[in-house]
């Protein structure tokens, strides 16, 4: 019975999954050159701001960072370098979120998390992610932080639906005033219920992919 | 056991997935699990990812700290426009949200036949501009309010289009929160969203 129903329980995890797997073909898109206006240099000063040295704000997120058709049958993908300036007054910790904007999961309107990491102290050493924070370990992020996607418990990256058409994926920084008491398996409506009443900031940072993907 | 065979049934899905997607390449009409394509939304005023003209703003038009309660300014909703709907669509929700979370503008139980929505519909639901069995609301007004964005760098922030094709038409009420139109949209997706980011107003013209 257990074993049925651990069964019944794997097959409806990657239904969901497949179901973000939105394969489309690439006709009409409006994502395929962005040409951002806002330069992200002039838009940093003294607010919350979250950067990565790998790509910009509203550019194409490299292929390096959507895992291929290997990594994507293991979970495994490389995360992005991400870094943070200007934390605000009274932040004690920070919340790292990636979605999906385009997929919804199971029919529902959400958009569909790719990546958390949580629990990161607001300390002047650990306002970063380095590239490549492997999956299912802690020991590349600060102590007492932890990460996992609506799936795994790590990164998953862009999936192989946004090849023939990009879709937008939205990082998000929370800069809060608390550290979380949350489970190891929280999903992304849970975390967002936690942080209620508890950020002192909040600052986004897109990513197009995969059609201008290098 | 118990593993093996989770990790059985992982790896042939998984299988199952690329190969659709390698088809899809193809022939070039890969569909989805709903057998659509994926949902593009567009402005003939506006690409995605650039600055929202000012047209459509607040504070191109008005100071937002002079706008009474439910009062529209001089903002005029942008024209909006989309293709590709997955089958099975009887109805959208199109959400304009900000970095927040804040609703800028809902516009509710449009038909599953209407493609577009003209620039400019006035506040309230009975303009003819506004498609038959559709309301709209912003979260302080019952129609377009328009971003208020100051056009300083350091002030700008971003507001996201999401266009939710459905099965059916919502029953909520005209002056339902972001939450309750999110919840109960639950179920009834009958493909992905299309999506836009307007930067504002920072750069806009």
């Amino acid at each position: 019975m257990s074993m049925r129903m651990q069964l019944m329980r794997s097959i409806l995890l990657l239904s969901i999954a497949f179901s973000t797997l939105r394969v489309s073909a690439s006709q009409g898109g409006t994502t395929g050159a962005p040409s951002p206006q806002v330069p992200a240099s002039a838009a940093t000063q003294g607010r919350l701001t979250l950067t990565s040295s790998a790509f910009s704000d509203y550019g194409a997120l490299p292929l390096k960072y959507a895992p291929n058709s290997a990594a994507v049958v293991t979970f495994d993908a490389t995360s992005p370098p991400l870094a943070w300036t200007n934390p605000p007054a009274r932040t004690v910790s920070f919340v790292l979120t990636m979605t999906d904007m385009e997929s919804s999961m199971g029919d529902n309107p959400q958009d569909v998390l790719l990546w958390m990491v949580v629990n990161i102290p607001n300390n002047a050493t650990s306002r970063l992610l380095a590239e490549g924070v492997p999956r299912g370990r802690t020991s590349m992020l600060p102590e007492g932080a932890f990460h996992r996607s609506f799936l795994t418990n790590g990164y998953l990256g862009p999936q192989p639906g946004a090849n023939l058409h990009s879709h937008h994926y939205l990082f998000e920084l929370y800069a809060l005033d608390t550290i979380l008491d949350l489970p190891r398996d929280v999903t992304l409506d849970q975390l967002r219920t936690a942080m209620k009443g508890h950020q002192t900031g909040r600052a986004p940072l897109v990513a197009t992919c995969c059609v201008a993907s290098k | 056991m118990r593993i093996q065979l989770k990790r059985f049934v992982t790896i042939l899905v998984l299988l199952l997935g690329i190969v659709n997607t390698a088809v899809g390449r193809q022939t070039g009409t890969t569909t989805d699990r709903h057998g659509q394509i994926q949902m593009v939304l567009s402005s003939p005023a506006f690409k995605d990812m650039e600055p929202l003209p000012l047209k459509y703003t607040q504070t191109g038009t008005r100071p937002s700290v002079t706008l009474p309660e439910g009062m529209i300014g001089a903002a005029v909703s942008p024209p909006l426009q989309w293709s590709n709907v997955p089958q099975g669509t009887n109805a959208f929700v199109l959400m304009l949200s900000d970095t927040s979370d804040t609703l800028m503008w809902a516009v509710v139980n449009i038909p599953g036949n209407i493609r577009s929505l003209p620039e400019a519909i006035p506040n309230g639901n009975k303009s003819e501009k506004l498609p038959a069995g559709a309301f709209q609301k912003s979260y302080r007004t019952n129609g377009w309010i328009g971003p208020g964005a100051a056009v300083t760098p350091e002030a700008a922030i971003r507001y996201y289009w999401r266009l939710y094709p459905l099965d059916k038409r919502l029953d909520v009420a005209v002056d339902a929160t972001r939450d309750e139109i999110l919840s109960a949209m639950e179920g009834h997706l009958t493909g992905n969203k299309a999506v836009m980011i307007s930067p504002c107003c920072y750069g806009s013209k």
